[in-house]
């Protein structure tokens, strides 16, 4: 049994060898595929990351008039609540505010100025439904009219606006993708159908010696399930590739690495064998029946 | 063994074989004899289930043509061992991947299938030329590769088709002897068809003549 199958798998890697031309075609349209693939994935799952990690992106900063003690501040603050789309909010006094500048500049406002100069405001976090461009503004608005309201400040803005790329750059890549999809079961689907007209002949051989359509079936399968692998281990090589390069050239000039999301690889060379036996079924299917074979000759 | 009852079958497009009605017991030597066009080749067919009758039923083997199913029809031919005219070997595979093939469909070990090839290679007188590939050999080597393939696997019965069709006379009876001998030593059934009357006078074997597709008695 285990030599059957040998036998037959050898058959396969034969069969691919004698139709290697059609098979670097299909072969690099599956790498090509995968590339896609695994570059959308790379791209929405580092993008989903950094978002979660800048929640700044949703978060509008207030500034109240420089005069406001704390207690009318507070007044200010709670008229914050009523403003629709606003998820939390939390008031910064005089004091609050220090302890941040001290935190982000190192210096103590107090004792540099001998006096806190420092607006009164609050943090607003907007709330899920609203986090589009058009709403944030909306709200940012609706705050600015408030009285005693000096300045709002958001980035939301331009990473919404980076967001809307990426989205529409994965997206129409993802299109594309569906296409050379397609396009590399069909060349898969070809290679097979090539390789099973070069030996129609030794299929009818192996029927009148008694093989089943299992045994004249298998090494087709493994043809182009090996044309599936091919291309899945060379799109790997190309992602990764380029990953480690991305990262060796980011890592120059900022502080921020690509990650390589979980399941990549695995995730790969299981689309990769996928499409290569999806591929050679449906030639077995096309070109594997008597019908087919007779048209042929 | 092999029972005809009464088959016919006719092919769509023109004539084929009526009201066949024959047995053959285990271990004859059998020449189905005729002229072309008469209907050698089509009983052949019925006997390894290429074709299946219209009418009447054909036992082989114990398998019944009306309740064989197409996916069966493999193990019924596993017991067969065919030789045709034009031999039907691989050219991209020596003699000995050529014969060693009805074996690795049945799924017998590595090892066995080399003792079996080469003994099978040995018995037709090929023992010198396993790794040869069919275009480096004689019709006739050719044939005897077909007949080791055949006979490699023990087949209850041997079918061949015209096998001298495509030899000169002597090539012609070296094969025929060789058939008939390694077959009678495997306790094998062989039925050969050929129109060729001076063939079949040389081996005491049973005539079952054939003409437009009837019998003759
Ligand atoms: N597939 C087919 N379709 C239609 N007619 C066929 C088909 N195969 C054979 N025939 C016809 O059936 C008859 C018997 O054919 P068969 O091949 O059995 O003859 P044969 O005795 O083997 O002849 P030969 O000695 O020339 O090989 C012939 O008249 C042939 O033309
Ligand atoms: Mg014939």
């Amino acid at each position: 049994m285990i030599n059957k199958f040998l036998y037959l798998v050898t058959e396969g890697i034969r069969a691919l060898w004698r139709t290697r031309l059609p098979m670097v075609g299909s072969t690099l349209t599956i790498a090509l595929t995968l590339v896609i693939f695994g570059g959308a994935y790379i791209a929405l799952s580092n993008f989903d990351r950094a978002t979660r990690r800048l929640q700044t992106q949703y978060r509008i900063d207030v500034f109240f008039d420089p005069l406001l003690t704390n207690q009318e501040a507070f007044q200010v603050y709670q008229r914050l609540k009523d403003v629709e789309g606003i998820a939390s909010t939390e008031f910064i006094s005089k004091e609050r505010a220090a302890d941040i500048f001290e935190r982000e500049f190192g210096e103590d406002v107090m004792e540099v100025l001998g006096t806190n100069p420092l607006n009164t405001g609050a943090i607003v976090l907007v709330a899920r439904g609203y986090r589009t461009v058009r709403r944030i503004n909306r709200i940012a608005d609706e705050i600015t009219r408030i009285p005693s309201v000096d300045d709002v400040a958001y980035r939301g803005e331009l990473v919404r606006l980076l967001e809307r790329y990426l989205q529409f750059a994965v997206y129409s890549g993802l299109g594309f993708g569906v296409v050379t999809l397609l396009g590399a079961i069909f060349l898969v689907s070809n290679t097979i159908k090539l390789s099973i007209y070069a030996k129609r002949e030794a299929i009818n051989i192996l029927h009148l010696l008694g093989a089943t359509r299992k045994f004249i079936r298998f090494p087709f399968m493994v043809e182009g399930t090996l044309q599936g692998l091919l291309g899945s281990a060379l799109a790997v090589g190309i992602v990764v590739g380029l990953l480690d390069v991305a990262n060796y050239i980011l890592e120059q000039f900022v502080l921020y690495r690509i990650i390589r999301p979980p399941y990549l690889v695995t995730g790969l060379v299981i689309m990769g064998i996928m499409l290569g036996s999806i591929g050679s079924s449906r030639g077995i299917r096309k070109f594997l029946t008597p019908r087919a074979l007779k048209a042929a000759t | 063994m092999i029972q005809f009852r009464d088959v016919t079958l006719i092919y769509p497009r023109g004539p084929g074989v009526f009201d066949i009605d024959f047995y053959v017991d285990i271990g004859e030597l059998v020449f189905l004899v005729g002229p072309s066009g008469a209907g050698k080749s089509t009983i052949l067919k019925l006997i390894y289930m290429d074709l299946m009758p219209q009418s009447g039923e054909v036992e082989v083997n114990g398998f019944l043509t009306h309740r064989t199913r197409r996916r069966y029809v493999p193990y019924l031919r596993r017991t067969l061992g065919l030789v045709f005219q034009d031999f039907r070997l691989l050219p991209d595979r020596n003699a000995f991947d050529n014969v060693a093939l009805p074996l690795h469909i049945v799924g017998l070990a590595r090892h066995e299938i080399r003792e079996r090839v080469y003994s099978a290679l040995e018995d037709v007188g090929l023992g010198e030329r396993t790794h040869h590939y069919p275009r480096e050999l004689s019709g006739g080597e050719q044939q005897r590769v077909a007949i080791a393939r055949a006979i490699a696997k023990n087949p209850a019965i041997i079918l061949a088709d015209e096998p001298t069709g495509n030899l000169d006379a002597a090539t012609s009876l070296e094969i025929l002897d060789l058939l008939t001998f390694l077959a009678e030593e495997n306790g094998s059934t062989v039925i050969v068809a050929t129109h060729d009357y001076t063939l079949t006078s040389r081996k005491k074997g049973r005539l079952i003549e054939i003409n437009e597709g009837r019998l003759l008695d």
